[in-house]
C-alpha cells in the first residue's frame, strides 16, 4: 500500500539527516509500529508519509502513485487518516460533531450519517449522551477513542498514529490499541503508529526501530 | 459540517469571545454608522442649499471699462456713456443649460404727470445734484422695466411684497400695466385699475395702467444709492414699456441669470463671455449665499468622512489583532482541519464567516445607537461651525466697505444688512440638517463593515497560510 523510495531527511543542513536512503513497504491489513529514541525522527518521518511535508529526498508512492501525483492536500483528504497524543479534536463541537465534520471534509461515503457515528461511537463505549457533550468535557481516554472512531469513519486506508497512547492510562491504552488492531484486521487498512512504550509495540504486527539514521525490522 | 456551520457552533460555544467580538465590533460600527449618517445629512443638506440658494449672474455694462474710456477722452468734461444690452444677445445666452430663469431690467427717469411723487428731504437735496451728473436722471420717478418683478431680489428675498393686484409677468411685454409702491398709491389715491399719466424727458405723455402695488422693503433702496430719490417713486413696468418711453428697442440695462444649479455660475459665466464679443460688458455672479451655506456644510462633509475611514483603519487594526490571537490560540484546530485535507481557503472563510456573524448582530446595535449619536455629533458641529461663519461673513464685509469706498455709505450699510439676512437664513437651514439613517446608509454600513472584516481576517489569518501542517504534530 505505502511505499518508500530511498527516502531521507534532514532540517536546513543536509549534512545533518535525520534518516537517509529508507526503503519500506507498509501493506495493508496489518498493524506497524515505529520505535526509537527520543529526537530520532520518528514524528519527522510520520510526517512524511502523512503527507504533512515532503521528503529532502527520494519519495513515496501510495498504491503505486507517488504522493506529488497526488497531490499532498488531496492525499490527506482521501488516502490518510490521523490519530494524534494529544487527540486533537475540535474543543468547541461534540463528538458526534466531530466526526461529522472529518467525515464531510474528507468526503466519506457515510457523511452525514449520525446513526452510523453514534453505532461506532457506541462500539468503543461512549453512549449517546457522552457523545453529544462538547469533547471538552469528556476524559482523555474517551477523547483519544472519538479520535480513533474519526479515523474509523472516514475512508481514509491509511491510518498513521503518533503516541496515540501516550497520555493515557493501562486500561485505555489496551482500549485504543486494541480499536487500531480492529482497524487493521477487520477494516483491513494500514496502521502505522509510533510509540515508546514496549508493551505497545509488541502488540503491532511489525515493529521498526529508528536506529542511527536507519529503519530495521525489529 | 461545512465551514458555515463550523463558524455558527463556534460563535454559540465560545460565547465569551464573541461576547468580546461583538462588543468591538459594535464599537467600530456605531462611529462608522455615525460618520455615514452625517455624511449623507450633509450631502443632501449642501443639494437642498443648491436648490434654495439661488445664484445668479448679472450682465450689465462695463463701468470700468466706460471709465477707461472717458480718461482717454482728456481734456474734454468727462461724460459716462454705459452701453446698453441687446436683449437679442441676452436672450441668446439665456438659452444656455446653466440658466433657469432670467429677468431682463432697464429703467428710465420720467416725470408724475397726473399724479405727484413723493418727496422726502433727501430726495429734494440730492435731485439737482443728480440731474447736473447725469441728464438721464432728471425725472422724480423711476420706472423700471422688468420681465417679472417675482424675479428681482428684493422681492424674492421677501424685502418688497405684492400687497394687492399682481406683479409684473412676461406677459404684460407689451401692455401698458404698472406697479405703482403703496405708499405712492396712498398719496395720490390710487388703486388697482386706475390710470396714471406720466411725462418722459421729451415731455410726451404716456398713460399707465395699475395691476399692482407693493409694498418696497424698508432697508433696500433699489441699487441706485443716494442719488436715487425715494424708493417709493420706483414704478415697475415691462422692459419694452421702458424702451418706447425712451425711444430705443430691443436694449436692456442689465439682464440677471439665475442658475439651475449655484455650482455652475463661473461655467456660464465662461461660456456666456464666448458669447459676448464685446468687453464693453462685465458678467457678475452673486453666489454669496449659496457659498455661505456651502463652508459649513462642507466642513461637516469632510469632517465625517475623516471619521469613517479614520474608524475603519482604526477599527481593521483592532479587528486584525485580535483576529491574529484567536489564530494563535486556534493553531490546533487549524491544524487538524488542514490534515483532514481542508482547503486553507475555507479555513480562513470560517474566520471570516465567524466575523460575519458578529457584525450582523452589531449592526443592528449599530442601527439603534448610531441615530443618536448622529445627532449629537452633527449637532455640535453645526453649532460649531455656523458661529465660526458668522464671524467670517462679518469680517469680509468689514473689508469690504472700505473697497466701496466713496461709492456710497448706504451701499456699504446695504451689504451688511443682506449679509445678516442671508446669517439668519444659513442658521435656519443647518439647524434642521436632517440626521436620519437610510436605507443607502444601511447597505454603506455593512459595506464597509464587510471591508473591514474582510480586511482584518486576510491580516489576522496569514498565518494560516504560512502554517505547516506538520507543527500540529510536534506540539
Ligand atoms: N521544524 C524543525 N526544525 C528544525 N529541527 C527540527 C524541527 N522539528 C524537529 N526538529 C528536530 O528534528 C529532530 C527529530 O525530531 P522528531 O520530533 O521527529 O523526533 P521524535 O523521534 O519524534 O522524538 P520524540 O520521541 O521525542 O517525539 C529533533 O532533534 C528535533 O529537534
Ligand atoms: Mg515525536
Amino acid at each position: 500500500m505505502l511505499k518508500t523510495n530511498r527516502v531521507g531527511y534532514w532540517y536546513g543542513d543536509a549534512e545533518n539527516k535525520l534518516f537517509e536512503n529508507v526503503n519500506l513497504e507498509f501493506l495493508k491489513g496489518r498493524l506497524y509500529s515505529i520505535i526509537g529514541k527520543s529526537g530520532s525522527g520518528k514524528t519527522t518521518f510520520l510526517s512524511l508519509i502523512a503527507g504533512l511535508a515532503r521528503p529532502s529526498e527520494g519519495s513515496i508512492e501510495f498504491n503505486g502513485r507517488e504522493l506529488s501525483k497526488i497531490g499532498l492536500l488531496n492525499y490527506r483528504k482521501k488516502c490518510v487518516s490521523m490519530v494524534f497524543q494529544s487527540y486533537n479534536l475540535f474543543s468547541y463541537m461534540s463528538a458526534i460533531e466531530n466526526i461529522l465534520t472529518a467525515m464531510s471534509i474528507t468526503g466519506s461515503k457515510n457523511a452525514g450519517n449520525k446513526k452510523y457515528v453514534l453505532e461506532m461511537l457506541d462500539q468503543v463505549g461512549i453512549d449517546e449522551a457522552s457523545a453529544k457533550r462538547r469533547v471538552s468535557r469528556l476524559s482523555g481516554g474517551q477523547q483519544q477513542r472519538v479520535a480513533i472512531v474519526r479515523t474509523m469513519c472516514c475512508d481514509a486506508q491509511l491510518v498513521v498514529a503518533d503516541e496515540p497512547t501516550g497520555n493515557l492510562d493501562e486500561t485505555s491504552t489496551k482500549d485504543v490499541l486494541s480499536l487500531l488492531q480492529k482497524i487493521a484486521h477487520e477494516q483491513q487498512k494500514c496502521v502505522i503508529l509510533v510509540t515508546h512504550e514496549l508493551d505497545v509495540a509488541k502488540a503491532c504486527d511489525s515493529v521498526i526501530e529508528l536506529h542511527q539514521k536507519k529503519f530495521e525490522y525489529v | 459540517m461545512n465551514f458555515v456551520k463550523r463558524a455558527f457552533l463556534n460563535v454559540k460555544v465560545k460565547m465569551g469571545r464573541s461576547l468580546l467580538l461583538f462588543l468591538v465590533m459594535s464599537a467600530i460600527l456605531l462611529f462608522v454608522l455615525a460618520g455615514i449618517i452625517i455624511q449623507q445629512a450633509a450631502n443632501s443638506a449642501v443639494s437642498s442649499a443648491k436648490k434654495s440658494a439661488n445664484a445668479t449672474v448679472t450682465l450689465a455694462a462695463s463701468r470700468e471699462q466706460a471709465f477707461k474710456k472717458v480718461s482717454r477722452q482728456s481734456g474734454t468734461r468727462p461724460k459716462l456713456t454705459l452701453p446698453s444690452v441687446s436683449i437679442a444677445t441676452a436672450k441668446k445666452i439665456a438659452s444656455s443649460g446653466y440658466v433657469k430663469s432670467y429677468n431682463i431690467s432697464n429703467s428710465a427717469s420720467v416725470n408724475a404727470s397726473s399724479f405727484s411723487a413723493i418727496e422726502t428731504s433727501s430726495s429734494s437735496q440730492q435731485g439737482p445734484q443728480g440731474a447736473g451728473a447725469q441728464e438721464q436722471q432728471s425725472g422724480d420717478i423711476t420706472l423700471s422695466g422688468v420681465s417679472n418683478t417675482a424675479q428681482l431680489t428684493t422681492f424674492s428675498s421677501g424685502g418688497s411684497k405684492i400687497v394687492e393686484g399682481r406683479g409684473i409677468k412676461a406677459s404684460d411685454a407689451d401692455t401698458n400695466n404698472v406697479t405703482v409702491e403703496k405708499q405712492l398709491a396712498k398719496e395720490n389715491n390710487l388703486k388697482v385699475g386706475s390710470t396714471i399719466s406720466i411725462k418722459n424727458t421729451s415731455k410726451k405723455v404716456t398713460k399707465l395702467k395699475i395691476i399692482g402695488i407693493y409694498k418696497a422693503s424698508s432697508t433696500e433702496n433699489s441699487g441706485f444709492g443716494m442719488m436715487q430719490n425715494d424708493p417709493s417713486n420706483t414704478i415697475y413696468s415691462s422692459v419694452e414699456k421702458v424702451n418706447s418711453i425712451k425711444g430705443t428697442s430691443g436694449k436692456a440695462t442689465s439682464v440677471t441669470f439665475t442658475m439651475n444649479n449655484p455650482a455652475n455660475a463661473k461655467k456660464f459665466i465662461k461660456s456666456a463671455k464666448k458669447q459676448l464679443s464685446s468687453s464693453k460688458f462685465a458678467l457678475t455672479a452673486d453666489d454669496s449665499t449659496y457659498r455661505s451655506i456651502l463652508t459649513p456644510l462642507n466642513n461637516v462633509s469632510s469632517f465625517a468622512n475623516k471619521i469613517v475611514w479614520l474608524v475603519g483603519i482604526a477599527g481593521t487594526i483592532i479587528l486584525a489583532l485580535i483576529v491574529i490571537l484567536m489564530v494563535r490560540e486556534r493553531r490546533y484546530e487549524i491544524g487538524v482541519l488542514l490534515s483532514l485535507g481542508e482547503k486553507r481557503w475555507k479555513v480562513i472563510a470560517q474566520f471570516f464567516s465567524e466575523l460575519l456573524l458578529i457584525m450582523a448582530v452589531s449592526s443592528i446595535v449599530a442601527l439603534i445607537g448610531g441615530k443618536f449619536l448622529g445627532n449629537t455629533v452633527s449637532n455640535q458641529l453645526i453649532q460649531q461651525t455656523t458661529s465660526a461663519t458668522s464671524s467670517l461673513t462679518v469680517g469680509s464685509n468689514q473689508n469690504q466697505g472700505p473697497q466701496a469706498g466713496g461709492s456710497g455709505l448706504s451701499q456699504g450699510q446695504a451689504n451688511v444688512g443682506n449679509a445678516n439676512r442671508k446669517g439668519i437664513g444659513q442658521n435656519k437651514q443647518l439647524q434642521s440638517l436632517d440626521v436620519n439613517i437610510s436605507l443607502a446608509a444601511f447597505l454603506k454600513l455593512l459595506g464597509f463593515g464587510l471591508f473591514i472584516i474582510l480586511l482584518a481576517t486576510l491580516l489576522g489569518t496569514i498565518n494560516v497560510l504560512l502554517l505547516e501542517p506538520r507543527r500540529i504534530l510536534i506540539s
